[in-house]
């Protein structure tokens, strides 16, 4: 008898611990959103955004060329540092373009005149996917959109990246 | 594509594509000297880096697996090897690669089913130096090519 009442005790004790435990999991859950949104605006502020420097402007040519950068990337788990690439090169007007180097057909990371049989073309090694030089995807060819755009400033004489999206529709 | 489950959700929409497999050959073993125990944990470091960046590279095309595990390498373990390959094989992929630094290996070769990328890394050093990433990034380089020449041939 006493035996049983141990255990109900012991069962509710669990339950409580196990609630409890619960409880202040879900509290902090609401807190570190709110922690954040109050933290964010100020980191944003100081790093100028989510851009990061990556090449000085006068570097840049007509043809493109591949830099690398490292951003820290936050995920669930971890914090890391993480290189990001980017095909960058002035277009006729002036303008500079970005482009992410990862096809869009199934994630390759692709190269300008990436081979021989397809000069002025980026090209995709795993399925012979190609863009054209402005990052449109050449029809008939794997991938179905032209490659991201990287959000770009300038500074001070410097190219400062944000995050790559997908193409608008013009 | 990573042995991840969002990695393989995009496999299995995207098999036709995927023809080739990465399998990481990792020696465990408790049975080694001290310092041979820490030079296959410091090359096992050096290539789960080769791994990763290989992956991130040919993300649409290879399967990059969670290391296959050996204590030591001797005709049994071959056996053992060679039929996990074979089930790969029907699945099909068209090219199955081991990348291992270990020496045993690359002396059982022509027993393999699949095909080794050997590579030798240093048993000692530090995996943040700037030599060591270097090195490892000239090797990493190499593999490209070597997989991209497998693919053209
Ligand atoms: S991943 Fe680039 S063409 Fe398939």
């Amino acid at each position: 008898m006493s035996e049983d009442k141990k255990k109900q005790v012991s069962r509710r004790q669990f339950l409580n611990y196990t609630l409890t435990g619960v409880g202040g999991f879900m509290a902090a859950g609401m807190l570190s959103p709110m922690l954040r949104f109050a933290i964010d605006p100020v980191l944003k502020a100081q790093g100028g955004g989510d851009f990061v420097a990556v090449v000085e402007v006068d570097k840049i040519t007509t043809e493109p060329q591949r830099f690398d950068f490292t951003i820290e990337q936050v995920d669930a788990w971890y914090e890391s540092e993480v290189t990001k690439s980017a095909w960058v090169f002035k277009q006729e007007d002036g303008s500079i373009l970005a482009l992410s180097p990862i096809c869009t057909h199934l994630g390759c990371v692709v190269s300008w005149e990436g081979s021989e049989n397809h000069p002025e073309r980026f090209y995709c090694p795993c399925h012979d996917g190609l863009y054209y030089k402005d990052g449109v995807n050449v029809p008939n060819t794997p991938p179905t959109e032209p490659l991201h755009v990287y959000d770009y400033k300038i500074q001070d004489g410097m190219l400062y990246l944000g995050k790559a999206k997908p193409r608008e529709e013009a | 594509m990573k042995w991840t489950r969002q990695d393989l959700k995009s496999y299995i929409q995207a098999k036709a594509y995927v023809d080739t497999v990465l399998v990481p050959l990792i020696p465990v073993s408790f049975e080694k000297m001290d310092e041979d125990m820490i030079a296959i944990a410091f090359q096992k470091e050096v290539l789960d880096i080769m791994v990763l960046e290989l992956e991130k590279e040919f993300k649409g095309r290879i399967l990059a697996l969670p290391p296959y595990i050996y204590e030591s390498i001797d005709q049994d373990e071959v056996r053992r090897l060679n039929r996990f390959t074979e089930k790969m094989d029907k699945l099909p992929f068209r090219h199955i690669f081991y990348i291992s630094f270990d020496q045993g290996w690359k002396v059982k070769e022509k027993d393999l089913d699949g095909t080794l990328i050997w590579i030798p890394v240093a048993k000692d050093g530090d995996i943040h130096a700037k030599v060591t990433q270097n090195m490892v990034k000239d090797h990493i380089q190499q593999i490209r090519d070597l997989i991209k020449n497998y693919w053209n041939s």
